[in-house]
């Protein structure tokens, strides 16, 4: 049991996807993990019951018979701050993108795993709950993040890092285990030059991971995803990713 | 309007003299003989508006003579005294001023009539051609217009834009030299290369006369007519060959007109293929790919299922399920990647990308068929950036991994490199597997291909190679697979292009 569900009462999760099947197994899966679920066909249910019953989360897809999601999404975001997981599909990472700078708190990919829906759904909840009062410090395998005393240590040894690749590392630690955007990345890194050259981003990245990974060709704490971003990995992701450490 | 007979031109004119000398007898009778010359001036006017000057002239001439009859003593041919004469010199002058007037208004008549058939059959030439559906047509109507005005068979040879000739219609006994294919070619060619005058008259050795008209667009020609000409002197008359210009003209525009909404046609039926096959795509992706998704998800909540969960057969069922829904994905996601590479619409969307990601991503996305296997990385210390679409070159990676894990056996390692080789990036896939002989060097990017000497390895679709092949050369890639022979191994390379942008060393910012 996660803790984001051991909370009285249980959380509610919102499902909007218009195939019956798609919803039947998210239901199963969700209420297994003590979810509450309401499930939406269209757009306009979605909103509807995203005022009705105020969701702790949403599971939305992208292909719904009304609208697009992206426009639930947008609707959603003017009043809510609802964390929502979209269900995407391959090959279409611009959308992604496009999805993450319009308020999505993460993607994932269909096919998936429940394992992997529910991983996601713990990430952006615990992000909720702690948006208020970010913890102090953040532990992820070796690496340790003291963001109030600015120490980033791995395995013990304190890091020196350049104010730039701090900002970098504690903006992805604002949003610890979702994947950021280049461009969310260069709001918060250059915010009176946003539109400066994204080359600046993915060099300061690999100045970043040069100090604080212990390979930087093969990174275990800030991880590309391709084409859309870097995510810092929670705890949890590390250790699901233990498989490629057994790499050598 | 056709000219008469002369005979019956002058029979007329005797009539018409005949009916004033009638008349005039009926006038002496009531009034004085000066009226007579007028009268006599009747029949002039009459012939020479109606026959020209040579009947006019007689009609004056005759009338002169008869109105001596009319002078006392009546009935009597005298002498031509000076009344008489003046009244002759008198019909003669209106006799020549009214036939050359007359003469002219009949030409000007007659051109107008030809002028407005001409345009009558060049406008019936242009509704025919607008309604025919081919150049064959075309050619067809303007070789009909072609033999009602020349009045001789018209021959129809059809150019190829390789210059070829070739004879598309010849009228029923008609003879076609053979010196006249070269004479055609030399005009066709000279004519398409500085067009300047569609319609020439050659002379052939043994073939007597021959009219070529040219049919075709700017810098090209398409048919030429041609028709013997041996009844003709040297040179066609110009009446004629404007005719014929106009005609051809007239040909041509619609030629350039049907290969032009020819080429509308073409594109649109392009356009709407296109249209039609992104549809076809996106929905065999939903509609295949959904009850996949939904199978996935389904087995991964079985497999977590109180009752399942605690059984170990269970889990492993719900397991496989899971598993093979993944697979049956995958090769779903191939088949649609060829179909995008067969209709062209593979289109790379070139971005900088950090080697390192691209080979990490790659790994990860193996991963489920990696599971187990030994994996040596070998990479050069500081990786470059990259130019290219990350997704195309991140699912060639993948693909070149799961072939070696296909095939490379399981206990040996595969082996992924990567260093910079001659301003490109060379990422090397090695397994330890059946490894290829020289023939298969090359067959194994064919679509469909799957050895012969392992066709007992189990899956595959024998399009993960020909499809990676595609993806990396569309990013202006290399790829080709190295083998020091059969069972010995075989290493995939592929090479990509650098970003023009590369980092520095970790100097601070």
């Amino acid at each position: 049991m996660s803790e984001a569900t051991r909370s009285t009462p249980p959380l509610m999760a919102l499902v909007v996807d218009d195939e019956p099947e798609i919803r039947r197994f998210l239901r199963t899966g969700l209420e297994m993990r003590g979810f509450r679920v309401v499930e939406a066909q269209t757009a306009r249910e979605a909103i509807e019951l995203a005022v009705m019953r105020a969701p702790d989360l949403v599971v939305l897809d992208l292909g719904l018979p009304d609208a697009d999601g992206a426009s639930v999404l947008a609707e959603l975001r003017s009043w809510s701050k609802v964390p929502v997981i979209v269900l995407s599909v391959r090959s279409s990472e611009a959308e992604k993108v496009a999805l993450l700078e319009a308020g999505a708190d993460d993607y994932i990919v269909k096919p998936f795993g429940m394992a992997e829906l529910l991983a996601r759904a713990g990430v952006v909840l615990r992000r909720m709950a702690t948006r208020a009062a970010p913890a102090p410090v953040l532990r992820v395998g070796g690496l340790t993040l003291d963001l109030a005393q600015r120490i980033v240590s791995r395995d013990g040894v304190v890091l020196t890092l350049s104010p730039k690749q701090f900002a970098l590392l504690r903006a992805l630690a604002a949003h610890h285990g979702l994947v950021l955007t280049h461009r969310q990345l260069m709001r918060e890194l250059w915010p009176h030059d946003p539109d400066e050259d994204v080359q600046y981003l993915r060099i300061l990245m690999k100045k970043l991971r040069n100090r604080i990974e212990p390979d930087p060709a093969r990174p275990i704490y800030v991880v590309t995803e391709l084409a859309v971003g870097y995510r810092l990995r929670t705890q949890e992701q590390f250790d699901a990713a233990g498989y490629a450490m057994a790499i050598s | 309007m056709r000219l008469k007979q002369p005979l019956l031109v002058y029979a007329n004119v005797l009539l018409l003299v005949a009916a004033a000398t009638a008349l005039a007898a009926t006038v002496v009778s009531f009034a004085t003989l000066d009226s007579v010359s007028a009268i006599y001036m009747l029949p002039v006017l009459i012939a020479a508006v109606r026959y020209g000057t040579g009947p006019a002239i007689m009609a004056a001439l005759l009338g002169a003579l008869l109105t001596t009859l009319f002078y006392p003593p009546l009935f009597n041919v005298k002498v031509f005294r000076l009344p008489q004469l003046i009244d002759l010199a008198t019909s003669l002058v209106v006799a020549l001023v009214i036939g050359q007037l007359a003469g002219r208004i009949r030409q000007e008549m007659l051109q107008a009539r030809n002028r407005e058939r001409e345009i009558r059959q060049l406008y019936q030439l242009g509704g025919a051609m607008a309604a025919a559906g081919d150049a064959d047509k075309i050619y067809s109507i303007v070789a009909d217009h072609m033999t009602q005005v020349l009045a001789r068979p018209v021959t129809v040879f059809r150019i190829s834009p390789h210059g070829g000739i070739e004879l598309v219609r010849a009228p029923p006994s008609h003879g076609i030299p053979a010196e006249l294919a070269a004479a055609i070619a030399d005009f066709a060619d000279a004519e398409a290369a500085t067009p300047s005058r569609p319609v020439t008259l050659v002379k052939l050795p043994r073939g007597g006369h021959w009219l070529l008209c040219r049919l075709g667009g700017q810098r090209r020609t398409d048919a030429v007519l041609a028709a013997v000409l041996d009844d003709l002197g040297t040179q066609p008359a110009d009446e004629l060959v404007a005719q014929a210009s106009s005609i051809l003209a007239e040909g041509s525009r619609s030629l350039e007109r049907l290969g032009l909404s020819k080429a509308i046609e073409e594109r649109n039926l392009r356009q709407r293929t296109d249209e039609l096959r992104d549809i076809l795509m996106e929905s065999v992706s939903h509609d295949l790919r959904t009850p996949v998704a939904s199978i996935m998800g389904a087995a991964s909540v079985l497999a977590a299922a109180p009752g399942i969960a605690t059984t170990p057969e269970l889990t492993g069922l719900a397991g496989a399920i899971g598993s093979e829904a993944r697979r049956l994905d995958l090769r779903i996601q191939n088949l649609l990647d060829v179909t995008r590479i067969r209709s062209g619409a593979l289109q790379p969307r070139l971005d900088t990308v950090d080697a390192a990601d691209l080979i990490n991503a790659a790994m990860e996305g193996a991963a489920a068929n990696l599971r187990g296997r030994r994996i040596e990385r070998h990479f050069a210390d500081d990786l470059p950036f990259l130019r290219i679409d990350p997704i195309l070159i991140e699912q060639a990676l993948i693909n070149l991994l799961d072939n070696a894990a296909k095939f490379g056996p399981a206990a040996a390692a595969i082996a992924i490199s990567a260093s910079v080789e001659t301003e490109k990036l060379v990422i090397a896939v090695r397994d330890q597997g059946p490894g290829l002989d020289a023939g298969e060097r090359e067959q194994i990017f064919e679509r469909f291909y799957r050895g012969e000497r392992h066709a007992d390895i189990a899956g595959g679709s024998g399009l993960g190679l020909a499809i990676a092949k595609v993806f990396v050369e569309a990013n202006g890639g290399t790829i080709e697979a190295l083998s020091d022979g059969p069972n010995r191994g075989t290493t995939m390379r592929i090479a990509l292009p650098l970003a023009a942008d590369q980092p520095t060393g970790d100097d601070d910012e």
